[in-house]
């Protein structure tokens, strides 16, 4: 709505840039997203994934 | 001004029902928490001054209260940054598996605590899969503190995701937008605009995360080694000297913990506070 109400002042390449106002970088969001995703394997996934792995390890046979 | 007046002391409310309201809750508190309470410190109180002083100043105590709240005060605080990080992520950014690893943070929850130990023991053990991977280097991450603060770091992580997330949820795109109209470039959006209104959640988070680490037992034993005035916590000293039928040397240490945690916790909500009346009702 107030995208539309504004006057027509800004040139369509500067508009462009307003629409990703919210946004980062996209260099930026894959670094963030990497820092997740290294945190996360380190710190979760990687024990959750040891239990799947020990469980199934023994389970099948038993 | 008048809000740090009336916090001081409120008024009860004009809704009826305040007396008893207030019983109900006190009758609460007290049958769980402080009458509990009261009794460890009776019990420690029964070891008699030499006794306590004794305990309490005994190298292998203070060794372990120092790595019990040093590493929970470190594991929170790298839970707060990385917590933070990936409360962004989930909320703002699109990448496949988002869904799946929102669901995966509470799994820390769910986990059995011995379970998560074993498992952290496993995979950080110099044989394991990333243990081994450090060994060459000569870093030694189980059944040293590294341990104990990976253990704390997996423990906490929930606490502040599930803290931060609702409130970066919650944000409305046009703060934003007007600051990026008045002229704020990006960075200067997110750190005065957009992460303000986040630090007292992310401050409840890490106060969480903090004091849940502090009393962690069941996954910190199993990676720690629980080598004395090395890696060994706080709450394995108690747990030993339960075992020992000690119960007024463990009660001594309980009632350490406890002092130390509360003057922390306190510390902190102290500066929640002054951040509350600094960036308003959030």
């Amino acid at each position: 709505m107030s995208d539309v109400a504004l006057p027509l002042a800004v040139s369509p390449a500067s508009s462009r840039r307003a629409a990703r106002v919210r946004g980062e970088p996209v260099a930026v969001q894959a670094v963030l997203i990497a820092i997740s995703l290294a945190f996360l394997t380190l710190f979760l996934l990687l024990p959750l994934v040891s239990v799947f792995v020990e469980a199934g390890a023994r389970g099948w046979a038993a | 001004m008048t809000v740090a007046a009336s916090a001081r002391w409120r008024e009860p409310s004009i809704l009826p029902g305040f007396g008893i309201a207030l019983g109900v809750t006190l009758t609460a508190l007290s049958l769980v928490v402080l009458i509990p309470l009261a009794a460890l410190f009776l019990k420690a109180a029964s070891a008699g001054p030499a006794d306590i002083w004794a305990i309490a100043t005994s190298p292998r105590t203070l060794a372990a209260l120092r790595l019990s709240f040093l590493g929970a005060l470190f594991a929170a605080a790298v839970n707060a940054v990385f917590g933070l990080i990936l409360a962004w992520v989930l909320v703002r950014y699109e990448c496949p598996g988002r869904r799946l690893i929102d669901a995966a943070v509470d799994l820390p929850f769910a986990l059995p605590t011995a379970v998560a130990g074993i498992a952290l023991a496993a995979i950080y053990a110099p044989n394991g899969w990333v243990g081994s991977l450090l060994a060459p280097y000569d870093i030694k991450i189980a059944y040293t503190p590294l341990g104990v603060m990976v253990a704390l770091i997996f423990i906490g992580l929930p606490f502040v995701v599930r803290t931060v997330q609702p409130v970066l949820e919650q944000m409305q795109a046009e703060i934003e937008e007007a600051a990026a109209l008045l002229g704020a470039g990006r960075w200067r959006t997110i750190f005065r605009v957009v992460l303000p209104p986040v630090y007292p959640a992310l401050l409840t988070g890490f106060v969480l995360a903090f004091a849940r680490a502090v009393g962690e037992y069941g996954s910190v034993i199993f990676i720690a080694g629980n080598v004395p005035m090395v890696s060994e916590i706080a709450p394995l000293l108690i747990v030993i000297r339960l075992e020992q039928f000690d119960y007024a040397g463990a009660a001594v240490v309980a009632t350490l913990m406890l002092l130390i945690a509360f003057a922390l916790i306190l510390a902190v909500n102290l500066i929640q506070a002054r951040a509350r009346r600094r960036f308003g009702d959030v």
